[in-house]
């Protein structure tokens, strides 16, 4: 498979060389074609930076990138073959959205006809058929999301941006929001590139993700791989908040002396009585599909989560804990 | 206790203000009709249309207006370039001291016209520059620039950066984005500024005082006129033109760029 972005040590640094801050550090990634690439992480990690290098606005200052094997180094955005969905849309706000849509193959000089044609083939892609003649501020938020979408596939770009594109959607909208651009990848078949800081969105929709902090990538894999053994305390926290246990206490658990991470789901709560882990209830959480339970153990507070139907503990309960031996992931990683 | 209308006390209070601001205005438009030429006097003795023939036909009149409309010009298209250039330089670039440039940008605006003025003319003598035209038009472009500068810098910042990221990440090279997104944009502002600067240039008398050689703009020429006793109301004639060559653009720049609710990339 060929690869479709290629990060081969790539940093970016601003300020002065003596004290740079860096936004991105070293990173070095491969994005294969055809896939749905998830950068994942906090904001400042340098996801959206990353971002930015393969768009082209921002320029590494160390590394080289390669889009379909070709160094990049010195080619402006719009020489790219990459378009970008951008967080706040950046819709024209002078120009209807049929002309927005068509924005990209104006400046390619193709003529009107031609172009409101593919600019209503785009729209009706995205389901908005019939709006080509509205102005964006006429739409809702959910209707500019897919006239940016629209409006940055009409170059059939070989790799697609998007800059936290839910993001400013409420939850419904989100959702099934993420159902469309997943089943529109898969059709068009285009390499998409999705900066995200929400790791349930990461892990549902992408093939493969890479976890960023503090400008470098702390593990990069597919969701189940990441979800099930992150290499560090961060990933461990950062994808599925985790229950993250120092070295004394996986020894408790059973472990060796190593830092280690036990997903609370993979935690029962049992009776006090005859168990090797037994602990305080200090506080409960209700999520609807369950409940989430807190519990101190030796001195660490460890998270478990109660099933709906299961009887909640009252606080300041004795629970029993329990769990697969093969639940406790060892992390090899530092950080 | 929060009423919604107002008091009596403070209506005419308002409308005594108001008054008082604007009938002295009014007063002009009568006097340019009155048949009494050597003095003010009210109610004027009766009315008559013939000082617009006479004014028409003072040939000393029209040197000033020419050169009033040439100067605002000038000084108005330089303002537009000038003040378009520093204004996107100061919306989109951050370094140490942009405010206090902001504030030097401002300052001749701020400054009272004499300190302009004799900074002006000072500098224009060591410098062994003659008066002349281009020393009134160099003078009138310094707060023309800050005109259009104060107009175009705030449309710049309520344009959301990621149009012009967004144009260019479509292909569109630098001069396609500035004609196809920056202009639409940004050209309500600099036509309202540009205009404000014209109606600020032509009356202007105090830079043009201290700048100018032999030549009189139009507000001088009334500023001298309105010492001899001789056929008065002709000034008052001129004042009506004076008062329409910038009313109206100082109007239509309000229209231009009243109502923030089409602000550019706002909406999300």
């Amino acid at each position: 498979m060929t690869a479709a972005v290629e990060f081969l040590n790539v940093s970016r640094h601003f300020g002065p060389a003596s004290a740079p801050v860096k936004a991105v550090d070293g990173v070095d990634l491969t994005i294969a074609e055809g896939s749905f690439f998830a950068m994942l992480g906090p904001s400042g990690s340098g996801k959206t930076t990353c971002l930015r290098l393969i768009s082209g606005f921002e320029k590494p200052t160390g590394g080289t990138i390669r889009i379909f094997g070709q160094d990049v180094g010195d080619i402006p955005p719009n020489r790219r073959n990459v378009n970008t969905v951008f967080q706040d849309y950046a819709l024209f706000p002078h120009m209807n959205v049929r002309d927005n849509v068509g924005y990209g193959l104006m400046v390619k000089g193709v003529d009107r006809r031609t172009r409101d044609a593919r600019a209503e083939e785009m729209l009706a892609l995205v389901k908005l058929e019939g709006y080509g003649d509205r102005k964006p501020a006429q739409l809702s938020g959910g209707q500019r999301q897919r006239v940016a979408l629209a409006r940055a596939l009409v170059n059939e770009p070989k790799v697609l941006l998007l800059d936290e594109p839910l993001g400013a959607l409420d939850l419904k909208l989100r959702e099934a929001m993420q159902d469309e651009l997943k089943a529109l990848q898969s059709r068009l078949g285009i390499t998409f590139v999705f900066v995200t800081h929400d790791q349930g969105e990461a892990l549902s929709m992408a093939d493969s993700l890479a976890v960023f902090n503090e400008g470098r990538i702390a593990q990069i894999g597919t969701p189940a791989a990441v979800y099930a053994h992150p290499r560090t305390r961060f990933v461990a926290d950062f994808v599925g908040s985790s229950n993250v246990l120092p070295p004394e206490v996986t020894r408790a658990f059973g472990g060796p002396m190593k830092w280690a991470s036990l997903r609370p789901e993979m935690l029962r709560v049992t009776a006090a009585d005859g168990v090797a882990l037994a602990g305080t209830v200090t506080g409960i959480r209700y999520l609807g599909a369950g409940s989430r339970l807190s519990v101190a153990l030796n001195g660490t507070e460890v998270a478990a989560l109660l099933p709906a139907g299961q009887p909640v503990p009252e606080p300041g309960a004795t629970v029993g804990l329990a769990f697969d031996p093969a639940a406790l992931h060892v992390m090899e990683g530092e950080g | 206790m929060h009423s919604d209308r107002a008091s009596l006390g403070l209506k005419i209070a308002a409308v005594g203000g108001l008054l008082f601001l604007h009938l002295p205005i009014l007063l002009i438009f009568l006097y340019a009709f009155t048949t009494e030429d050597k003095s003010y006097q009210f109610p004027p003795p009766g009315l008559t249309t013939e000082w617009f023939g006479v004014a028409w036909n003072r040939e000393d009149i029209w040197p000033p207006l020419y050169l009033s409309l040439w100067v605002a010009t000038i000084a108005t298209f330089l303002a537009m370039i000038l003040g378009t250039l520093v204004s996107a330089a100061m919306a989109r670039a951050s370094f140490f001291g942009r405010e206090q440039i902001s504030l030097l940008i401002i300052l001749p605006i701020a400054l009272p016209g004499v300190i302009t003025g004799m900074s002006l003319r000072s500098a224009f003598s060591i410098m062994d520059i003659p008066f002349s035209t281009w020393t009134i038009i160099l003078g009138h472009a310094t707060f023309c620039i800050v005109i259009v500068y104060n107009n175009a810098v705030a449309r710049f910042r309520r344009l959301s950066g990621g149009i012009l990221e967004a144009s260019a990440d479509l292909g569109a090279n630098s001069f396609q984005t500035f004609r196809y997104v920056l202009l639409p944009n940004l050209g309500t502002a600099l036509l309202a500024g540009g205009m404000l600067a014209f109606a600020l240039s032509f009356d202007e008398v105090i830079v043009t005082t201290f700048t100018a050689g032999q030549q009189s703009t139009l507000p001088i020429w009334m500023l001298q006129e309105l010492v001899r006793p001789r056929q008065r109301p002709v000034t008052n004639v001129v004042a009506i033109v004076v008062f329409t060559a910038t009313f109206v653009p100082i109007l239509i720049a309000y229209y231009l760029t009243r109502g923030g609710s089409e602000t550019a990339g706002a909406g999300k």
